[in-house]
């Protein structure tokens, strides 16, 4: 932190600081609103203070810190925290939601902090699912109404303190940058003078009720749609950021923190019929114990390199009779044939002939993995009668009610502190819960502090996978129009829950008038077919759920990170054998989408499209969820190579976003950039495969990511609408697949329909 | 298996350590002297979120047995800002948004600095060259490679 406090802004230093004063000063709140408390006790999040530090001026000891809000906190030297509730994981959230609050909130940006939230109703996204679920790219969405009432609340809260305090109209008084003005009289005062003031009025406040408060026009914003810096940057550049991994005893207050791994079955639904021998495990130096789970196998040792060999020394045996045995090869056939068959209908616009198509196009599209930088990690402290759980989990409150069950407790007798995570991707977000069913199961094994750590290898080789999904695309032609069009999905189903499918559909973006039939179709697998945007009088489009034993979740993007690439290639196909341009044809067929015309259109008008010329070939592809809009263009040009495969070099990427309004452009860029390297590197190499049911990949050698060199110049134009905001976090990933492919299909003539691109002979730079 | 006793400079500070000597750095680093912003991604020298500094050479000290630093300098994250051209990189992941969860960064930033400290110039192959090593799984190559430049043109001196 050294560097930061001698070169950055003093702001900085009271933004670290006010972490420290977030955990020291837990006790001494005066009022917190939402009433009934934190349901799991404590709520501070142990992140640590950089103890470097020397605060300057300690709102503690210069009179204290008040709640008036369950989201705000307000000190008397005027330092603001907003507590966010989405989990950070990345995407920036510790940054986008203290500036919506801070905008309403008319507060000093210099002097605002962030604090993770945390488990508790209070917390929870008040829209849709109601959960406190970070995942669908729905926390500034799902929180915008809320977030920016509550600053506006608060705001005239705190006008109307002043008013009492001077006796005078509230409505004669102005706020800015954290003070109340009275200009007639020329007297001023901070809100942290003002704020125990809100605490002696004890505001209780409900997020989920609707709120009296009157929000700041659009051209009113000051914080909003202003590219802030990360507030989690100063520890993000300096290697202070502490995550699962790096919380060891001390920074705890736990006695006695032991790691635990656990060796699972070598394939999906192998049993464990004997632990075996494990003299060799105990005798590795650090190890302390072994202990058989259900159909498992805990080694608990002092460190993490210990318990790796001890493990490592184990010789259990495994019974393979009800073993997952695919062969991941086997599934395209499979899958194939059964989208020869009529599947359950979701959407059905028109007639589209069950057969005679004029084109018929089968797309694959792998297993594939999250792989998050932090490896997966729990931290428990079960008592018997209580617990503390500390996790980077997407979705604390199913966590914490999956902990209780498993151990036997009261939701109120577990704390579930939510970590800043590295990367999640929604690997942390796992609805079936087996991170924290498993460090339960450590738990109530080992009876001591136990923090149960994922090697890079468990993760890549331990399931909740991308499901494979086969596509089969049908066009129906009629002149030189697009008249029919078929989609149908073959897939495992993610959600097999309909109790799940019901809670969460409100987050998944479709409305209840989807639901018509009664009948529960598997949403998660038909994204972006659904919704595909062309104008074509016939559409259909159908899905087959199939089962296997290898465990299947969402990952960035969900389907749309397969539909979006069968539906935008399968365009480009279609204006081919229409001979038409692909562009134009995009024009053309968006007619009555006004935002995704206007994405189209300007990155078209930005890279010249309608007059380009030379070697090289553009791509396109347009998405809609999450109420945003991208397009994105990529730039190829290709090379042989000495080896037979060929080179492609991506020159540029172009995008343009529409978000409705972009709470921090330089974020949303980073984001939707983040989502066009994930997918790329996804189409480009992306594959998780099983041989007999054993995965083929272990770590970042054959599980393979994008990296540096294979990176393309990217600009993206984020350009808003003026809708209210919508999603980002997964916007950038669908598209870049498909424009990828488009462009080698304009440059060759060939069209990747089987991924990943790698297995054909393609190499990137 | 042995565990004996050797010296080794961290940050410039020596430390007396009595390890298995075959432990590996990243976790000496971590467990024995408390040096916990260098990252366990994958402990087999593929991502590059454990690269630390052996004598003034970016290692991954999760391959590296410990008893290898035996002797040497070691230099992790913590030391970045001892440097004016350490500062200058600090300042230009934070002005520049670079970070995104952020875990992968000391390692981005240890490479970063061995590769700047080497060629104060690097044209978009060296650091292609330097930093496909380290894996941004967030994939902020974009924003690493202009902060990088920006760094060399003197913006962040």
């Amino acid at each position: 932190m050294k560097i930061l406090r001698e070169q950055m802004q003093s702001s900085l230093n009271r933004r670290a600081f006010i972490k420290l004063s977030a955990i020291a000063g837990g006790g001494l709140l005066v009022a917190c609103g939402g009433g009934g408390g934190s349901s799991g006790g404590g709520g501070n999040s142990p992140q640590k203070p950089i103890t470097s530090l020397d605060p300057p001026d300690d709102p503690v000891a210069s009179g204290g810190e008040f709640q008036p809000h369950a989201y705000i906190k307000i000190a008397r030297n005027n330092v603001i925290t907003i507590i966010v509730g989405p989990t950070e994981l990345g995407q920036g959230i510790l940054t986008a939601i203290p500036q919506i609050v801070a905008d309403e909130l008319d507060a000093d940006w210099n002097l605002v902090g962030w604090e993770q939230a945390p488990t508790d109703l209070k917390y929870r996204i008040p829209e849709g699912a109601q959960l406190q679920l970070t995942a669908a790219s729905f926390s500034v969405r799902g929180l915008w109404n809320v977030l920016t009432k509550s600053g506006a609340l608060i705001r005239q809260r705190l006008i109307e303190a002043a008013a009492q305090e001077w006796n005078t109209d509230p409505s004669t008084l102005r706020t800015e940058r954290s003070f109340v003005y009275d200009d007639t009289n020329n007297r001023l005062i901070s809100y942290g003078e003002l704020a125990d003031k809100l605490a002696e009025q004890s505001i209780l406040f409900d997020p989920a009720l609707p709120l009296p408060a009157q929000t700041k026009q659009p051209s009113e914003y000051t914080i909003i749609g202003q590219s802030k810096k990360r507030l989690d940057g100063p520890e993000k550049a300096d290697g202070s950021q502490q995550y699962g991994l790096d919380l060891y005893e001390e920074d705890l207050d736990l006695d006695d923190l032991k790691i635990a791994v656990v060796a699972r079955p070598p394939r999906f639904g192998d049993l464990l019929l004997s632990v075996g021998d494990t003299s060799a495990a105990l005798a590795v130096p650090g190890v302390i114990s072994v202990h058989r789970l259900t159909n498992s196998i805990a080694v608990l040792a002092e460190n993490f390199w210990a318990a790796e060999k001890g493990r490592e020394a184990l010789n259990p045996t495994w019974n393979s009779l009800l073993a997952e045995k695919l062969s991941t090869s086997d599934l395209p056939d499979q899958y194939n044939s059964l989208n020869q068959l009529p599947g359950f209908p979701i959407r059905a616009d028109g007639f589209v002939a069950p057969a005679g198509a004029s084109r018929t196009e089968n797309y694959f599209f792998p297993f594939y993995g999250h792989a998050p930088m932090e490896p997966l990690n729990v931290i428990i402290d079960y008592t018997g009668t209580s617990a503390d759980i500390w996790m980077a989990s997407q979705w604390p409150d199913l966590h914490k009610i999956v902990a209780s069950l498993a151990l036997g407790l009261l939701p109120t007798s577990v704390n579930f502190n939510i970590l800043i995570a590295g990367g999640g991707f929604g690997r942390r977000g796992n609805l079936y819960s087996d991170l924290v069913l498993e460090a339960c199961a450590v738990a109530k094994a080992v009876r001591q502090p136990v923090k149960v750590v994922w090697s890079r290898e468990d993760d890549i080789q331990g399931g909740y996978y991308r499901p494979a999904s086969a596509c089969r695309m049908e066009a129906f032609y009629n002149g030189d129009q697009l008249d029919g069009w078929g989609h149908r999905v073959t897939s495992q189903a993610i959600l097999v829950n309909s109790v799940v499918e019901t809670v969460l559909r409100g987050a998944g973006g479709l409305g209840d008038e989807f639901f018509v039939t009664g009948l529960e179709p598997e949403v998660q697998t038909t994204q972006g077919a659904f919704e595909m945007p062309y104008e074509v009088p016939n559409v259909r489009v159908d899905q087959h759920a199939v089962t296997n034993q290898v465990p299947v979740l969402w990952v960035r993007s969900v389907a749309n990170s397969t539909n979006i690439y069968a539906v935008e290639t399968f365009f480009d196909l279609t204006a081919s054998d229409l001979n038409r341009d692909p562009y134009q044809m995009r024009l053309d067929m968006l007619q009555n989408k006004p935002r995704h015309l206007a994405m189209v259109k300007a990155v078209g008008d930005a890279i010249g499209y309608t007059s380009h010329t030379g070697n090289t070939s553009w791509g396109f592809a347009v998405f809609n969820s999450y109420d945003s809009v991208i397009c994105t263009a990529i730039e190829i040009s290709i090379s042989p190579r000495d080896d037979g495969q060929r080179t492609v070099t991506l020159h540029r990427v172009v995008s343009a976003v529409d978000v409705g309004r972009a709470i921090n452009p330089d974020l949303l860029t980073a984001q939707i950039e983040s989502g066009i390297v994930f997918g790329l590197g996804t189409v480009m190499f992306g594959e998780t495969t099983l041989e007999n049911g054993y995965v083929q990949q272990s770590n970042y050698d054959d599980f393979r990511v994008m990296r540096m060199f294979e990176c393309p110049p990217m600009e993206t134009l984020v350009l808003d609408s003026g809708e209210e905001p919508g999603g980002a976090g997964e916007l950038g990933v669908p598209c870049a697949g498909p424009a990828l492919a488009n462009a080698i299909f304009a440059a060759t003539g060939e069209m990747i329909t089987t991924l990943p691109m790698a297995q054909h002979g393609w190499v990137f730079e | 298996m042995t565990e004996r006793s050797f010296n080794l400079s961290l940050n410039g500070e020596p430390q007396m350590l009595t390890v298995d000597d075959e432990k590996p750095l990243l976790w000496v680093l971590r467990d024995e002297l408390k040096s916990r912003g260098t990252k366990f991604g994958c402990g087999r020298a593929l991502c590059g979120a454990c690269t630390v500094h052996v004598d003034g050479q970016p290692t991954r000290s999760c391959v590296m047995p410990s008893r290898l630093a035996e002797g040497k300098e070691v230099s992790t994250i913590e030391s970045v800002s001892d440097s004016e051209l350490g500062r200058a990189i600090q300042r230009a992941w934070y002005n520049l948004n670079v970070p995104q969860c952020g875990y992968c960064q000391s390692g981005q930033i240890m490479a970063s600095l061995a590769l700047l400290r080497e060629n104060p110039n690097p044209t978009d192959d060296d650091i292609d060259e330097a930093l496909s090593g380290n894996i941004c799984r967030c994939g902020m190559y974009p924003r690493i490679r202009k902060a990088i430049h920006a760094v060399a043109s003197g913006e962040y001196s």
